[in-house]
């Protein structure tokens, strides 16, 4: 029998029950532990941001990596307020600018490559599937094709919005329009079912610790 | 008749939405104390799932690593996701310990610095991994959360030797860690896995990861959670993407061929049947609507 281990295990009892009775209404016991979460939250994050930013860094500049001090001095030049009227309020700007492209040019490779260049090309190939022995296999085959269409489509969707004397983009739009629906509506049931998961886990939780007696 | 299901819909109307959790709860105790302890008295509890292609494409992967070999696992979940990830990390982490292989932690959000040593945890305190110690330095490190996003992906990818420096306790892994003397850089690793139930600015991180990676030669797998699977799903079969589990049934698939003590299979009993009341409710609602004419 652990002690700490009892203590951790009813405190999280208590506070996962106090969130479930947020379910009903809002009582005491629930902002309570919505406030805890915050807290506890923020002084993790700031743990964690310390040990991985500030603390290394503060160590390289004392073995004498001077270099440190131009991201130092960088993020302090972020503090100026954006309303003083002094001239070096511009330098604001050099380190925002920085961040701005370096994150540009890191991402749009990134976004070309992977979204553009490679969706394309698995959506598309190979269009028609043969298995080992040069049978057709009908199932790649159609997910090809109907991939194919629901990018299409999903396409001239966006487009009828703009261009929406065009008979044909019309209804190819509104083909369109359905499977962005059905986009959607998979993205939401997937996000419902991981959460499901979550709720599952923590009922499991709290029976084990019935049953274990904590 | 139509009276009736009007009547049955005004019933329904006046239960409060929190109610219909009830049900919910309802089937998983029931589950709990039915299902459950059924399988573990019998013991011989089955996933009436079979494995598809790409889960066979996943285990493939796994099974061909060599041993004494080192893989990089990129831990980018935190406890929202633990319920859903942490089975498969703890059943991959098994393998891994069976086969002699090193194992680098690393993450790039704060919820994920835990979820490494939970899953650890998880597998010795299951009696899975078939020895008494995993040894921390020797066998498995962590070397923290590693800072940026897809910048992040762009050190660990391209300047590993800087990455992996010093670990999480600010310890030289150099000096105190035998398993990273042989990596000078991520071309000495045979794969590498990410856990994830987040993207980087739009981008899985795996993705992105892979399309700054120069060596080609690393496989490339990931395990994600089921709200992430619309954003990894795309690049299955992608140059970028050796192996895709996504979502809970990829999950349980692979947790029961790999840690069958998990028991994970009476979670997937539960979540189905939940799903099927959610989806009985839907299909009933709209009927009663479908009947009574009622387009609210």
């Amino acid at each position: 029998m652990n002690i700490f281990n009892d203590i951790g295990t009813i405190t999280a009892l208590v506070l996962t029950l106090a969130v479930f009775s947020g379910f009903f209404k809002p009582n005491p016991l629930y902002r309570f532990a919505e406030s805890l979460f915050i807290g506890v939250s923020a002084g993790y994050f700031a743990v964690i941001w310390y040990f991985s930013i500030i603390k290394p860094a503060y160590n390289s500049a004392l073995s004498g990596d001077l270099l440190i001090l131009i991201p130092l001095i960088a993020g302090l030049l972020l503090f100026i307020p954006s309303n003083s009227e002094a001239s070096y309020s511009k330098l604001r700007f050099l380190p925002a600018a920085f961040i701005v492209i370096v994150t540009t040019a890191i991402n749009i490779p990134v976004y070309f490559s992977a979204f553009i260049q490679e969706m394309i090309r698995t959506s598309i190939i190979p269009l028609v599937s043969f298995d080992e022995s040069g049978n057709l296999q009908i199932d790649m085959t159609i997910n090809a094709v109907l991939s194919i269409v629901c990018i299409t489509s999903a396409i001239m969707f966006l487009v009828a919005r703009h261009r929406n004397n065009n008979r044909f983009v019309n209804t190819t739009g509104e083909i369109g329009r359905f499977f962005v629906l059905v986009a959607i509506g998979s993205a939401f049931a997937y996000t419902l079912l991981s959460r499901l998961i979550l709720f599952m886990g923590k009922i499991e939780f709290i029976m084990n610790a019935v049953k274990t007696g904590f | 008749m139509r009276n009736f299901f009007k009547n049955i819909s005004a019933a329904i109307a006046r239960i409060p939405h929190w109610g219909l959790i009830f049900p919910i709860l309802f089937l998983m105790l029931f589950h709990y104390f039915a299902i459950f302890d059924r399988n573990r008295a019998e013991d011989d509890s089955e996933l009436n799932v079979a494995p598809s292609e790409n889960e066979m494409k996943v285990f493939q992967i796994v099974d061909e690593l060599p041993q004494n070999s080192k893989v990089l696992i990129l831990v980018n979940y935190g406890p929202e996701s633990k319920y859903e990830l942490e089975s498969a990390m703890s059943a991959l982490i098994r393998v891994l310990a069976d086969k002699n292989i090193g194992i680098a932690f690393a993450t790039m959000i704060p919820n994920g610095v835990e979820s490494a040593f939970t899953a650890v945890e998880k597998s010795i305190e299951n009696g899975s991994l078939g020895r008494e110690r995993f040894v921390y330095g020797h066998e498995y490190t962590h070397l923290g959360f590693i800072v940026g996003g897809n910048v992040a992906t762009y050190l660990i990818a391209n300047n590993f030797g800087q990455v992996k420096e010093r670990d999480i306790f600010d310890s030289s892994t150099e000096i105190h860690q035998p398993l990273m003397n042989e990596i000078g850089s991520i071309s000495d690793f045979s794969a590498v896995f990410e856990f994830s139930s987040q993207t980087f600015d739009g981008v899985p991180g795996i993705v992105s990861f892979a399309v700054m990676l120069k060596d080609k030669n690393v496989k490339k797998v990931a395990f994600c959670s089921s709200d992430m699977l619309s954003a990894y799903i795309p690049f299955r079969g992608s140059l970028y993407l050796d192996g895709l589990i996504g979502g809970f049934k990829s999950i349980a698939v692979f947790t029961h061929e790999f840690q069958p003590s998990l028991n994970i299979e009476k979670q997937y009993d539960m979540l189905s049947t939940i799903l099927f009341y959610i989806i009985g409710l839907v299909v009933f609602s709209n009927l009663i609507k479908l009947v009574t004419k009622d387009k609210k």
